[in-house]
């Protein structure tokens, strides 16, 4: 295993490995210090940030569904002031790149979080969401119209220098359309997919399961779907796709790189496992080890 | 800013070997684990993620108080109710398989060694503590007195389930030779366990059911409302349903007693990343345009709470 390149490159983001955490799955990282050397990990992707601080929706704001679960957390976070000051120092001492995952509700609030972030010392890229509401357009959400998804991109885009990695919606009728859109506007990558649009209703007392009514739904019951989509888009466009949706061990990572993922994203595992991240990592290892893979790069699109 | 504070640093990842598993009622059952690492860790009132199965039925861990634990033997056990799939599921492992689970998680119970001493573990409302050793769901003690643990009427009151974290708390108190009493309530006579573990601790146990098959006939709160405290001051340690949790809390806060509720939410990680376990507690930021909430992390800024610092109708 000594001779084993892990080196990926997302977008200009230099990685040691290919394995991130999924935004809103990994806290700001120090949750997981206690179970994992977050030294190892290729990049952390912390939670969800807004230009002012978010108080989220009301419980219940999970529920447990078949291999899978869905959550309406609605972007609680401190806001991003407090980000910076309060979160980002210490993760300014570990050893691997930070991914900061940004949310507006508006054109310009994307451009402003940019621009605040593409300042802050301890940011190695960053990760724009489209899938939450845009109020000035009365509910839409950005991700699932190319336009407004472009015009987010190149607000983010004007305002760093930073790798700009977009998160799609799986919530479109083809995907492929996003993406070209985003990529047109900048992108230096593509991270997809985010949570499929999902419920659950209580027979007992017959009401939606969560306050929010609808949620998003991820874990090892998505992960055909996310195969589906990063497949389509690694033959759709020529930047590199962060991949994640249900990825719970070693094996689903490279059915992932395979697919066409540079870099892979844990997300619901984490719950499962705190150690989740590097068991996945080892899977990865092992795999190649035991193939005669010499560099995780070959197995990128490899299934095409 | 945010408690960053609240990380369980001391939490580990363990796979348990599960020693014992006995139902003691109908639904009711109590495991004991092999566990050193982590039993060592323990404090009473936190909480272990429990995951059931190694496949995806059930999924997400399962969060489980900490009925006992012995750092010598290297043992915790739990106490719980089957409610679904994944407390169904526990209940048919048997002696020998292994469970992973991770912990202690949490904040638990105010101890008396935090009581006494008056100013040391004492902070006024415009300090903040960063004191890694201070057990308690909050930083504030919510009176302005120094309080003394000898003049403190320990009061442990269960609902149900409830009484799954209370033992090594009851075992705090008695070790300082303070007379206790546990108020437990019930909807009838078999959803009454352990209350032999309190007596033989030398707690004095009152038990109300709904139905009247035990006890006095009524809920949890018919007990307290007549109780003499004598010249003591009464802290109260709650753990039960919510509108359980509600009623005892607006009782303790009307007699002005100290009160700590345990809180339960749906949970993912345990952890405070995923935020989805949280409650609405009072920020007292409403006088100066705020609105006088923030949502909590049950799992890391709790379960342990303050019963003053909820918004009981958030």
């Amino acid at each position: 295993m000594g001779n084993l390149n892990l080196q990926v490159n997302l977008g200009g983001l230099a990685m040691k490995n290919p394995v991130t955490t999924a935004s809103g799955t990994f806290g700001f990282g120090l949750e997981f210090a206690p179970f994992i050397d977050l030294n190892r990990l290729g990049a952390i992707v912390v939670k969800g940030t807004t230009l002012e601080p978010r108080e989220g929706n009301p419980t219940p704001r999970m529920a447990e569904t078949p291999a899978g679960m869905l959550n309406a957390i609605g972007l609680q976070n401190p806001g991003v002031e407090a980000f910076i000051r309060d979160y980002l120092p210490p993760l300014r001492q570990i050893d691997t790149p930070v991914i900061v995952n940004l949310s507006g509700n508006s054109v310009e609030d994307y451009g402003r979080l940019a621009s605040i972030l593409d300042g802050a010392d301890g940011v190695a890229a960053l990760e724009v969401n489209i899938s939450c509401p845009n109020v000035k357009q009365g509910g839409i959400q950005f991700g699932t119209l190319p336009a407004s998804a472009a015009a987010v991109t190149r607000a983010v885009r004007e305002n760093t220098q930073k790798p700009v990695i977009v998160k799609l919606s799986p919530n479109v009728t083809d995907i492929t359309e996003m993406a070209r859109a985003v990529v047109d506007a900048g992108a230096d990558a593509l991270a997809l997919i985010n949570t499929l649009l999902g419920m659950d209703i209580d027979i007992r007392t017959r009401r939606p399961v969560l306050a929010n009514i609808f949620g998003g739904l991820s874990g090892p019951a998505v992960k055909p779907v996310a195969l589906r989509m990063i497949y389509q888009v690694y033959k759709a466009v020529n930047v590199p796709i962060l991949g994640m949706g249900g990825i719970m061990n070693g094996q689903d990572a490279i059915a992932f790189m395979l697919a066409g993922a540079t870099a892979i994203a844990v997300g619901t595992a984490n719950f499962t496992n705190p150690r989740a991240t590097l068991d996945i990592l080892d899977g990865i290892e092992e795999y190649c080890d035991r193939e005669g893979v010499r560099d995780v790069n070959e197995l990128i699109g490899a299934a095409h | 800013m945010q408690k960053t504070s609240s990380i369980n640093s001391s939490a580990v990842l363990a796979d348990a070997a599960i020693l014992s598993q006995e139902e003691l009622k109908p639904g009711f059952f109590r495991l004991v684990l092999s566990a050193p690492e982590l039993a060592r860790r323990c404090q009473p009132g936190q909480f272990v993620q429990v995951r059931v199965s190694d496949g995806v039925a059930p999924l997400l861990p399962r969060p489980i108080s900490i009925h006992g634990f012995d750092g010598e033997q290297g043992t915790l056990s739990l106490l719980y109710h089957v409610a679904g799939q994944g407390t169904g599921k526990l209940s048919r492992l048997a002696v020998g398989e292994s469970l992973k689970i991770w912990g202690p998680l949490g904040n638990g119970w105010i101890m008396p060694e935090n009581l006494t001493g008056g100013s040391k573990n004492l902070v006024s409302d415009s300090e903040v503590s960063d004191s890694q050793n201070f057990v308690g769901g909050s930083e504030k003690i919510p009176t302005d007195a120094p309080v003394d643990a000898d003049k403190i009427l320990p009061l442990f009151v269960a609902g149900g389930i409830g009484v799954a974290p209370l033992p090594p708390l009851a075992k705090a108190w008695r070790d300082l030779g303070a007379e206790a009493i546990l108020l437990y309530g019930a909807r009838s006579a078999d959803q009454i366990v352990t209350a032999d573990e309190f007596t033989a601790m030398g707690v004095d146990v009152r038990i109300a059911t709904e139905d009247g098959s035990e006890g006095v006939t009524g809920r949890v709160t018919e007990l307290l409302k007549d109780l003499n405290t004598g010249d003591k001051l009464p802290l109260l340690y709650v753990c039960g349903p919510k509108p359980m949790l509600k009623a005892v809390a607006q009782l303790a806060d009307d007699q002005g007693w100290l009160c700590q509720v345990s809180l339960e939410e749906r949970m993912c990680c345990g952890l405070g990343a995923c935020l989805s376990c949280v409650c609405k507690t009072k920020t007292g930021d409403e006088k100066v345009g705020g609105k006088g909430w923030t949502h909590a992390k049950v799992c890391t800024d709790g379960p342990v709470f303050w019963s003053r610092e909820v918004v009981w109708n958030g």
